[in-house]
């Protein structure tokens, strides 16, 4: 019962994990804390529909969050570092907003100092959760933007070269890793530029 | 409600204000689809975070004050995947990127027309 294969119509076979009641628990949790806020009614009668309706969402949950959707989408996901992600959302708000500064240059700029390429890497992280992390702080991030992941290969579009400097160094792609790994080296490799529009 | 949270409140709305309405002329002004995403999803993205902040504090501490953070939250996780989802879109289209210094056949070529 611990690894199973489930197969679902038009969609492909997905392995079905053992289920974790603790994780089924949490969830519950922040769906309650999620409707108290949205409520804001807090009698007996309010509360106790909003428990229903916790409970019913997270036994149909607890079924489909067992399915793993991808082949690097393993429970490791659940060892994220939540110290270093509190050390890492504040870095990442104070990326945003130079970001938006200097497209909003850019843009204001009366003859619009942009030449953009493509920027193509390889990154060695650990699971499917850490490539959606980096794939949505590149976006986020000045000048940089994320066209497609294939595996561990990204293909970034980039505004200004000279935003491109924390990926090729690998500032960002080896913050994102220490939040799933104790320690982490670069992890970037193989960084290309893409010159031409027929590499693509 | 105190002045320096009147204030606050203000500075953030006119703040994010500006980053929606530089997002918006750099939507008309960038030369191709994805520098164009850029404009639109990053300056945004702040946009929408600074103005549901100020306004979160000009609520205080209640609960609909509460209720905007989890849609500043929402907009921070929702915005990129958003971007990314078009510019991947774009890609798979055929919709080449423009490059100043290519090969010299790109401008001609925005329309893209398959692979």
């Amino acid at each position: 019962m611990a690894r199973s294969k489930i197969t679902i119509e038009g969609a492909g076979e997905f392995t079905v994990r053992k289920r974790k009641w603790s994780g089924v628990a949490v969830q519950g949790l922040v769906l309650m804390l999620f409707w108290c806020i949205l409520s804001g009614r807090y009698d007996a009668f309010h509360i106790s529909i909003g428990a229903l309706s916790v409970l019913i969402v997270s036994l149909l949950n607890a079924r489909i969050n067992r399915l793993q959707f991808f082949a690097k989408d393993v429970p490791e996901w659940e060892r994220i570092q939540y110290g270093r992600l509190l050390k890492y959302i504040p870095w990442l708000t104070w990326q945003i907003i130079v970001a938006s500064l200097q497209v909003a240059y850019v843009v204001l700029h009366p003859r619009i100092p942009v030449s953009p390429l493509v920027l193509k890497f390889r990154a060695d992280l650990p699971n499917a959760g850490a490539s959606v992390v980096l794939g949505n702080s590149i976006t986020l991030t000045p000048g940089t933007l994320t066209i497609e992941v294939r595996d561990s290969e990204f293909l970034v579009h980039v505004l200004t070269p000279a935003s491109s400097q924390s990926l090729v160094d690998g500032t960002m792609p080896t913050k994102v890793a220490k939040l799933f790994r104790k320690s982490a080296s670069n992890v970037v490799s193989g960084v290309h530029v893409v010159t031409s529009t027929e590499e693509l | 409600m105190s002045d320096l949270q009147y204030g606050v409140s203000i500075a953030m709305v006119a703040a994010g204000t500006f980053f929606m309405l530089v997002g918006s002329i750099g939507i008309i002004r960038l030369p191709d689809f994805f520098s164009r995403t850029h404009a639109a999803g990053k300056s945004d993205t702040l946009g929408i975070m600074l103005v549901l902040g100020g306004l979160a504090m000009y609520e205080g501490f209640t609960v609909n004050s509460a209720k905007l953070l989890i849609a500043i939250v929402l907009v921070a996780l929702a915005n990129p995947v958003g971007m990314h989802a078009l510019a991947k879109a774009a890609l798979r289209y055929g919709l080449k990127p423009w490059m100043p210094e290519g090969s010299g056949d790109n401008g001609a070529k925005q329309k893209g027309g398959g692979q």
